[in-house]
C-alpha cells in the first residue's frame, strides 16, 4: 500500500495554482457608518474560506461586496473565469455579472426565502437555475433537479410542491439544490446553518462538506458558529467592527488564537 | 540517513489576553532533526510543552521564532512561515498526526472517517473504505461498529478509529502524542507493530509516550524536553 500512497500527483501542486478571487482593500460605509474596511485576501481554486466574528462585525457585508451585490466605496474584486480571463467584478457591466452569477457563482442565504421563489414548484426552483445558465431540454433539466433533489436528501415525492410547505430545513436544502445544479465554482454562503435546529444543521452540515469536497468547490461561508467553520473551512478570517483582526488556518486560529477579540470569541464556547 | 525533519531554534509562549494578559512560557532554543526510518521520543515532564511541539509541527500553534522545516515534494518548506495552503498540502502528502483523542464528526461513519484522508489524496470511496477496513480490522475495531459514526464509541474504541485513520496512508513523516494511552496491550501490540512497520518503510517518527515500556520498544531514542525550559 505504502508506494501508491506515497505518490504525490503534480495536480496537487498548490505552488503553480493561480487565485480565483483576489481581494484588494475593499471597504464599504454606509454614510459614515463603517460596513467593513480594508479587508485584502486571495482564495483559490478548492478553497473554503470561513469568516467568522460577532453580530454587526460586517460579515454580511463583506460577502455581499464580494459577490458584486453591494458596490464598495473603495478597493476591488478580481473574479478569475473558467477561460483564464480576469474580471473585475464591481466594473465589469451588469449583464456580465449576472452571467457569471448565473453559471459561476452561487450565493445561498441564510433565509432560504431569499434565495427561493415560494410560489414556484420545488423541481422548478431546481430546474429555473438550469434554464437561466442555458439549459432547454426539459427531460435533461427535470432529472437533473430528481438528481439534485436526491443528493440533498429531499423525498422525491415532493419535487411539484411549493416550498412554502417544506420545513426549515428542507429548504435550506432546496436553496443549495437550486445554487449548485449549475455546477457553480465559487459559493457564497452566509450562516447557511442559521436558524435550524441542531440536529438539522449536523444533516445540513455533513451534506455540504460532502458537496464541497466531492465538486472541488471554493467557498466563503459567513457564519458565527465555530464548530461550523471548524468543520466546513480550510482557512479562517476573524471580523471586528468591519475589519479583519486575525486570519490563517482554520484549526490553528481557534486552537492558538493570537488575537485578544479571538481568544474572547473561543473562550465564549464549550467546544469550538 | 537523509534529514525529514528540521527545527531550529524554535521557542514558544502564550499570552492569555482575557486572563489579564498572563504570559506561560513554554520553551525557547530548541532545536531538533529527525531521520527517516527513526523514532524520536520526546520526553519529559507534563507541562514541559510536548504536545505544543508537536502541534507547532503540524501547523496547528503558530510557531512565532525559529524555523520548523520538513521536506516536501523534494524540497525544504518552512511550516512556522508557510502558507495556510501549503500546511494543508503538507498534511494531505507528508505529514500525519495522531492526537490523543478523535475529534468526531457528526453523522460520519467509523469507516468514512478511516477513509478520508485517501480519498482526500484522490482515492475512490469504495478502494479507500477498503483500505480503512482492512485497517479497522487489524486494530480489532468490531465489524459492528464500522458503520456507526463513532460518537458513541468507547474511549479505546475511538482511539482506534483515530490511529486507523493515522495509519490508512502512508506519510513520511508522522508525529504520535500519546497514541496507545487508552489501549489494552493487545491493541498496543497491534499499534506498535504499525509504528515498526513504518520506521522500516523510512518514516520519520516523532512520538510521545508516557509509559517507557512502549518508548523503549519503538523509539530510537530520546528528546528531553526540560533542556528547553524557558523561566516564568
Ligand atoms: N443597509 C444598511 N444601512 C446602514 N447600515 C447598515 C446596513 N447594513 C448593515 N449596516 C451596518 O453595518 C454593520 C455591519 O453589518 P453586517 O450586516 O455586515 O453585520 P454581520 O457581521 O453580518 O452581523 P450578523 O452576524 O448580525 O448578521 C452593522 O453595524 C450594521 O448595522
Ligand atoms: N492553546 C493553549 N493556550 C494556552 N496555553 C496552552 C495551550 N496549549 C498548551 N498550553 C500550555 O503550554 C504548556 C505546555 O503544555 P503541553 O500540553 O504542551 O504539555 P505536555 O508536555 O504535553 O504535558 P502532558 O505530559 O501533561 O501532556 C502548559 O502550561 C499548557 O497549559
Ligand atoms: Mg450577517
Ligand atoms: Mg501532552
Amino acid at each position: 500500500m505504502s508506494a501508491q500512497t506515497m505518490q504525490q500527483p503534480a495536480r496537487n501542486d498548490v505552488s503553480t495554482d493561480t487565485p480565483l478571487l483576489t481581494v484588494d482593500r475593499l471597504t464599504k460605509l454606509y454614510g459614515n457608518q463603517l460596513g467593513c474596511a480594508d479587508v485584502s485576501f486571495d482564495l483559490y481554486p478548492g478553497e473554503v474560506m470561513g469568516i467568522v466574528g460577532e453580530s454587526g462585525s460586517g460579515k454580511t457585508t463583506l460577502l455581499n461586496c464580494l459577490a458584486g451585490r453591494l458596490s464598495p466605496e473603495e478597493g476591488s474584486v478580481v473574479y478569475t473565469d473558467r477561460t483564464g480571463e480576469e474580471v473585475d467584478v464591481h466594473a465589469v457591466s451588469e449583464p456580465r455579472r449576472r452571467m457569471l452569477m448565473r453559471t459561476d457563482w452561487a450565493f445561498v442565504h441564510q433565509n432560504p426565502r431569499d434565495g427561493l421563489r415560494m410560489g414556484v414548484s420545488a423541481g422548478g426552483n431546481v430546474g429555473e437555475r438550469l434554464m437561466a445558465a442555458g439549459a432547454r431540454h426539459y427531460g435533461k433539466i427535470r432529472s437533473a433537479a430528481l438528481d439534485w433533489m436526491e443528493k440533498t436528501e429531499i423525498d422525491l415525492t415532493r419535487i411539484d410542491d411549493r416550498p412554502s410547505t417544506f420545513s426549515g430545513g428542507m429548504q435550506q436544502r432546496l436553496q443549495i439544490a437550486r445554487n449548485l445544479v449549475t455546477g457553480p465554482r465559487l459559493v457564497f454562503m452566509d450562516e447557511p446553518t442559521g436558524g435550524l435546529d441542531v440536529s438539522v444543521q449536523a444533516r445540513l452540515l455533513d451534506l455540504l462538506r460532502g458537496l464541497v469536497a466531492e465538486m472541488g468547490l471554493s467557498a466563503i461561508i459567513v457564519t458565527h458558529d465555530l464548530a461550523v467553520a471548524r468543520l466546513l473551512s480550510h482557512r479562517l478570517m476573524v471580523m471586528r467592527r468591519g475589519k479583519v483582526v486575525e486570519r490563517g488556518l482554520t484549526d490553528q486560529v481557534l486552537d492558538d488564537p493570537q488575537h485578544d477579540y479571538t481568544q474572547l470569541l473561543v473562550s465564549s464556547v464549550l467546544q469550538p | 540517513m537523509q534529514d525529514m525533519l528540521k527545527l531550529n531554534n524554535v521557542a514558544k509562549s502564550f499570552t492569555l489576553y482575557n486572563q489579564s494578559g498572563i504570559q506561560i512560557p513554554v520553551f525557547e532554543g530548541l532545536s531538533l532533526s529527525v531521520e527517516k526510518g527513526e523514532c524520536v521520543a520526546l520526553a519529559g515532564p507534563s507541562g514541559m510543552g510536548k504536545s505544543t511541539l508537536m502541534r507547532m509541527i503540524y501547523g496547528n500553534y503558530l510557531c512565532p521564532a525559529g524555523a520548523i522545516d520538513i521536506r516536501h515534494r523534494d524540497t525544504w518548506v518552512d511550516i512556522a512561515s508557510a502558507d495556510p495552503r501549503v500546511v494543508l498540502d503538507i498534511r494531505r502528502w507528508t505529514l500525519g498526526y495522531i492526537s490523543q483523542f478523535l475529534r468526531v464528526v457528526p453523522r460520519v461513519s467509523a469507516l468514512d472517517v478511516v477513509a478520508e484522508p485517501l480519498v482526500g489524496r484522490g482515492m475512490k470511496p469504495d478502494e479507500a473504505r477498503e483500505h480503512a477496513a482492512v485497517m479497522l480490522g487489524r486494530l480489532n475495531l468490531p465489524e459492528s461498529l464500522w458503520h456507526l459514526a463513532p460518537a458513541t464509541f468507547s474511549g479505546g474504541e475511538q482511539q482506534r478509529v483515530n490511529i486507523a485513520r493515522g495509519f490508512v496512508a502512508r506519510y513520511p513523516v508522522m508525529l504520535l502524542d500519546e497514541p496507545t494511552a487508552s489501549l489494552d496491550k493487545a491493541n498496543r501490540e497491534a499499534v506498535l507493530t504499525l509504528i515498526e512497520e513504518a520506521k522500516s518503510d523510512g518514516v520519520a517518527v516523532v512520538g510521545i509516550f508516557h509509559d517507557a515500556e512502549t518508548r523503549e520498544a519503538v523509539c530510537t531514542r530520546e528528546f528531553l524536553m526540560s533542556d528547553f525550559k524557558k523561566a516564568a
